[in-house]
């Protein structure tokens, strides 16, 4: 299993978990990077923790249901096959394809590793292989 | 600290400076002057902060002062507790923006504070935006992965990066142009076409 934070280590998590169900534009891991800088607290992006406090935002967003992962769109993650769907399946997948910082592209490939859809409508699901 | 009418007279804003260094550093709308005065310390921060690159381009103060201003005001109460956002949102405006007559480019900022800025340009498609940028920044736009929808491409600006992307979570938005900085979005343009 993929290492993650405990939510209490998270600040504001309540608040960041409502903002993630409620706000329609929310699309990607740069959104949750960007809500932990603005409600948890700013970190390096190439910081361990930052990687465990993303990890533990998705766990909740699959475990509730709040969202189903879309993949596909990253330039560094490929499609996965089966496609992943339990949360610790879909961390594994994070993992392996995180990323190193001498990546080229890998905060964009990072941040496209998952789209997330959350009703019927929200992008065709997994259609596709990245180049 | 000056009066801005509008064409009929109207008092609709003030502009306000500390000194002659930076010339126009805030901008108030005319009924919020006392909310200015009451959060000054905030609005100085988050001048501070802009300023680290440097005073803003007279295209800037009027993209904020024209077609901009209720864009930029509906994030106002997000500015006060927050001038990190209104940094955000000033400096996404202004790196498409400098250098261009303000009357060119129009948007709806569509999201309220919950997450990154979003603008969705109304003057522009798509396709004529990424030439803007490209026509702005030099480069091109690179191909780094392809959808059914059509190719992702980045374009690279020292730490910016553009990313343009025809798909999107949102149904109403497909057509997305991601906004980062040191390797962290910032923003999002959206378009209807």
């Amino acid at each position: 299993m993929a290492n993650v934070l405990k939510k209490q280590e998270i600040n504001n998590f309540e608040l960041i978990m409502e903002l993630i169900a409620t706000d329609p534009f929310f699309e990607n891991i740069s959104d949750i990077i960007f809500l932990l800088d603005r409600h948890d607290k700013l970190r390096e992006l190439e910081d361990p923790e930052l990687k465990r406090a993303v990890f533990t935002i998705v766990q909740e967003i699959i475990d509730n249901g709040i969202a189903k992962p879309i993949f596909g769109y990253s330039p560094t993650g490929p499609m996965p096959d089966p496609i992943p769907e339990r949360a610790e399946e879909v961390l594994n997948y994070l993992d392996k394809y995180w990323g190193k910082p001498t990546d080229q592209h890998n905060d964009i490939g990072r941040a496209y590793l998952i789209f997330f859809a959350k009703k019927d409508g929200d992008l065709e699901h997994n259609s596709f292989k990245a180049k | 600290m000056a009066k801005n009418y509008d064409v009929n007279g109207n008092l609709i804003s003030y502009y306000a400076w500390r000194n002659s260094t930076y010339g126009i550093e805030f901008m108030i709308k005319a009924d919020q002057l006392n909310s200015f005065q009451e959060n000054i310390e905030y609005y100085t921060s988050a001048a501070n902060l802009i300023y680290l690159n440097g005073p803003p381009s007279r295209a800037m103060i009027a993209l904020m002062n024209e077609n901009y201003l209720d864009g930029l005001l509906s994030m106002w109460d997000e500015a006060l507790r927050s001038p990190s956002y209104y940094v955000y949102a000033a400096n996404i405006l202004v790196m498409t923006s400098t250098n261009l007559k303000p009357n060119n480019i129009t948007f709806t900022h569509v999201t309220k504070g919950i997450s990154s800025p979003n603008y969705l340009i109304t003057s522009h498609s798509y396709s004529q935006y990424k030439n803007l940028i490209q026509q702005k920044h030099g480069g091109s736009w690179q191909t780094v992965a392809t959808t059914p929808q059509g190719p992702i491409q980045i374009l690279e600006v020292g730490g910016i990066k553009y990313n343009a992307r025809p798909v999107a979570s949102n149904p109403y938005y497909k057509l997305t142009i991601d906004y980062f900085r040191g390797g962290k979005k910032l923003g999002e343009f959206r378009f209807n076409n």
